[in-house]
C-alpha cells in the first residue's frame, strides 16, 4: 500500500537556520534516504521550494484565478514530501517517525488511493 | 442473585461478540459484512437457545454458524477468494476446542488492537470498542456519551472507513511495536473506565456498563498478556476504584466525598482482589509506570479504616512520583490535596496557586480549594469558591454536593 508523508514545518524557521544546521539536517535526510531505499519501501520523495514561489489557481465558470501564494496560510508548511510502499498503516507511520524533520515540525501520512490498473 | 435464562444468554452472547466478530472481520476482510454476520449470528443464537437452553460449548456453536453463514454470503454473492481459502482449511477435520479457543482468542486480540490504534482518536477509540467488542448497542454506546444515537453511528462509520482506508493491520502487533501497542489499549481502557466512574454530565445510570466492559476487557488483556505489571496495575485500580461504586452516591443520587463515604458499603472481597494483584505487579519489580503509582495511592485509601487513618504522606510521596512522570496539573492538584491531608495546609494552598491558572475552569479544584479555606476559617473564600464550581458543573449530584456544602456553610454562620 502506498502512502504519502507530506512534511510540514515552520519554513521562517528553516530558512534562519544556520550553515551548521543546513548541514545536520541535509545528513538526516540522506541517512534516511538511504534506509527506505535498502528496506525497499522508497517510492518518490522530494523537497518543495519555499511558499513564495507558490501559485494557487481556481478555476470558476471557465475564468482562472491566480493567487500569489500557497492554498492556504498556516503556521507549519508544507515543505517536502515522501511516498513509500509500506506493507500497513503501522509501517508508514514507522518510517515517518525517522523523517528528521518530524522532530520540529509534523508529517501528515494518507494512504494514496488505489485506482487499479 | 439467579438470573433469568434470557439474561444468562445475552450475557454469554455479550461475553463472546468480541471473538466472533473478531473471527468475522478476519473471514471477511471487511468491517460491514462482519457485523451483519454476526448480528444475524447472535439472533439465531437468541432465538435457538431460548427454546433448547445455552449449549455445551456456546463458543463453538456460535463459531460454526458464523462460519457457515458466512459460507453461504460467499457462495451468494462470490466475493473475496481470500475468504473463500481461509474457510477451507477450517472445514476439514473439527480443530480442538482448545485450538478453536485461542485462535478466537487471537481474532479478539486483532478486534481490540484495531479498535485501540493509536492513529485513531481518542475519542473514539473507547465507543468504537464498546460498540465491536463489548457488544453493547448503538443506543447504550450513545447513551454512555449522551450523544444522539445517529451522531455516534457517524463517528463510527468515519473510523472504520480509517481503519479500512488508512490501512491499520488487522493484526496483533509483535517485536518492537507491541509496548507502544499495549499501552495504547491500555489508555482506552483507562479512558472508558473513568467515562463511567466520572461522569462528565448528567444521570450517571448509563455509564454503568462502561466501568464493568473496561474491567473484563482489561481482565482479558492481563490474562492473554502475563508478566507485565502495568497491565496488572491498570486491572487493580479498576477494581479499587469500583469497589466504593456503592458507597460513593447517595440514595437520592447525590455524591459522597470519599472522606464522608461509609466504608462498609466497600466491596471487600473486590478491594482484596485488586490488593493482591497490585501485591503481584509490585512483586515483579519491573520499573513503576503510572497505573502502578495510581493503583498504590487506591490501596491505600482502599485499606484505610476511617479517613484520619489513611497514610496521606506515602499517598502525597506516590502524587510527587507521578508529578515527576508525567506533569499534569490534574495531578499536581491531587498532590496538594494530599499534601493538606497530612497537615501541610500552607503548602497545599502554595501549591494550589500555581495551578489557578490551568485549573480556573475546574470544578474539582474550587472543591479542593474551598475545602482548605474552610479549615483555616476563611468562610468568605470558601463561600467565594464553592459558588464559582456551581458554575462549571452540568452533573447534578456534584451540583447538589455543593449545594448541601454552601447550606451548612451560612447555617454555620447564622448559629
Amino acid at each position: 500500500m502506498k502512502y504519502i508523508c507530506l512534511i510540514y514545518e515552520n519554513e521562517a524557521l528553516t530558512t534562519s537556520q544556520t550553515a551548521a544546521e543546513q548541514e545536520a539536517t541535509f545528513a538526516g535526510y540522506m541517512a534516511f534516504n538511504d534506509t527506505v531505499t535498502k528496506a525497499g519501501v522508497m517510492v518518490a520523495g522530494d523537497p518543495l521550494l519555499e511558499t513564495n514561489t507558490a501559485t494557487t489557481i481556481r478555476v470558476r465558470d471557465g475564468k482562472t484565478t491566480h493567487t500569489d501564494g500557497p492554498f492556504a496560510e498556516t503556521k507549519e508548511q508544507l515543505g517536502g514530501y515522501y511516498i513509500l510502499d509500506c506493507k500497513d498503516l503501522d509501517e508508514a507511520l514507522k518510517y515517518a517517525a525517522q523523517i528528521p524533520t518530524a522532530k520540529k515540525g509534523a508529517i501528515e501520512v494518507r494512504p494514496l488511493m488505489d485506482i487499479g490498473g | 442473585m439467579a438470573s433469568s435464562p434470557n439474561t444468562q444468554i445475552h450475557q454469554v452472547l455479550q461475553n463472546h461478540n468480541g471473538r466472533i466478530l473478531g473471527y468475522l472481520i478476519r473471514l471477511t476482510g471487511n468491517f460491514d459484512d462482519a457485523e451483519d454476520i454476526c448480528q444475524d449470528v447472535l439472533e439465531s443464537a437468541l432465538k435457538h437457545w431460548q427454546q433448547k437452553g445455552i449449549p455445551d460449548s456456546p463458543l463453538a456453536w456460535l463459531h460454526t454458524a458464523a462460519k457457515n453463514r458466512a459460507t453461504d454470503q460467499f457462495r451468494h454473492r462470490k466475493i473475496s477468494d481470500n475468504a473463500e481459502a481461509l474457510l477451507i482449511p477450517e472445514s476439514g477435520n473439527t480443530a480442538s476446542e482448545e485450538l478453536l479457543e485461542q485462535s478466537l482468542e487471537d481474532d479478539l486480540l486483532r478486534l481490540i488492537f484495531t479498535c485501540c490504534h493509536p492513529a485513531l482518536s481518542e475519542n473514539v477509540r473507547v465507543p468504537l470498542t464498546l460498540k465491536l467488542i463489548t457488544g453493547l448497542s448503538l443506543e447504550e454506546v450513545a447513551g454512555a456519551f449522551l450523544i444522539a444515537p445517529r451522531t455516534m453511528e457517524q463517528r463510527l462509520v468515519r473510523a472504520k472507513r480509517k481503519i479500512q482506508g488508512a490501512g491499520i493491520a488487522y493484526e496483533v502487533p509483535s517485536g518492537q511495536q507491541l509496548d507502544g501497542r499495549v499501552d495504547s489499549v491500555m489508555q482506552t481502557l483507562y479512558l472508558m473506565f473513568n467515562e463511567g466512574y466520572f461522569a462528565t454530565s448528567g444521570k450517571t445510570l448509563m455509564r454503568l456498563p462502561l466501568c464493568r466492559e473496561a474491567i473484563r476487557l482489561a481482565t482479558t488483556m492481563q490474562r492473554l498478556f502475563p508478566g507485565r505489571a502495568e497491565l496488572m496495575s491498570l486491572l487493580a485500580l479498576m477494581l479499587l476504584q469500583n469497589s466504593r461504586s456503592e458507597a460513593r452516591t447517595s440514595a437520592d443520587g447525590g455524591l459522597i466525598l470519599l472522606q464522608d463515604q461509609n466504608r462498609d458499603l466497600w466491596n471487600k472481597p473486590v478491594i482484596s482482589q485488586g490488593s493482591a494483584l497490585l501485591d503481584n505487579a509490585l512483586h515483579l519489580r519491573q520499573p513503576p509506570g503510572r497505573y502502578q503509582l495510581q493503583a498504590s495511592i487506591a490501596a491505600l485509601h482502599a485499606e484505610a479504616k476511617t479517613p484520619e487513618a489513611t497514610d496521606w504522606n506515602q499517598i502525597a510521596l506516590l502524587y510527587r512520583r507521578l508529578l515527576e512522570m508525567e506533569y499534569t496539573p490534574v495531578l499536581h492538584l491531587n498532590y496538594a490535596v494530599a499534601a493538606a491531608m497530612s497537615g501541610h495546609v500552607e503548602q497545599a494552598m502554595k501549591e494550589l496557586a500555581q495551578i489557578e491558572t490551568a485549573l480556573e475552569s475546574y470544578f474539582p479544584f474550587y472543591c479542593a480549594r474551598a475545602d482548605l479555606h474552610r479549615r483555616t476559617n476563611n468562610s468568605s473564600a470558601c463561600v467565594g469558591d464553592y459558588e464559582r464550581a456551581l458554575t462549571l458543573t452540568d452533573n447534578e449530584s456534584e451540583q447538589r454536593f455543593v449545594q448541601d456544602r454552601l447550606q451548612t456553610l451560612t447555617s454555620n454562620q447564622m448559629d
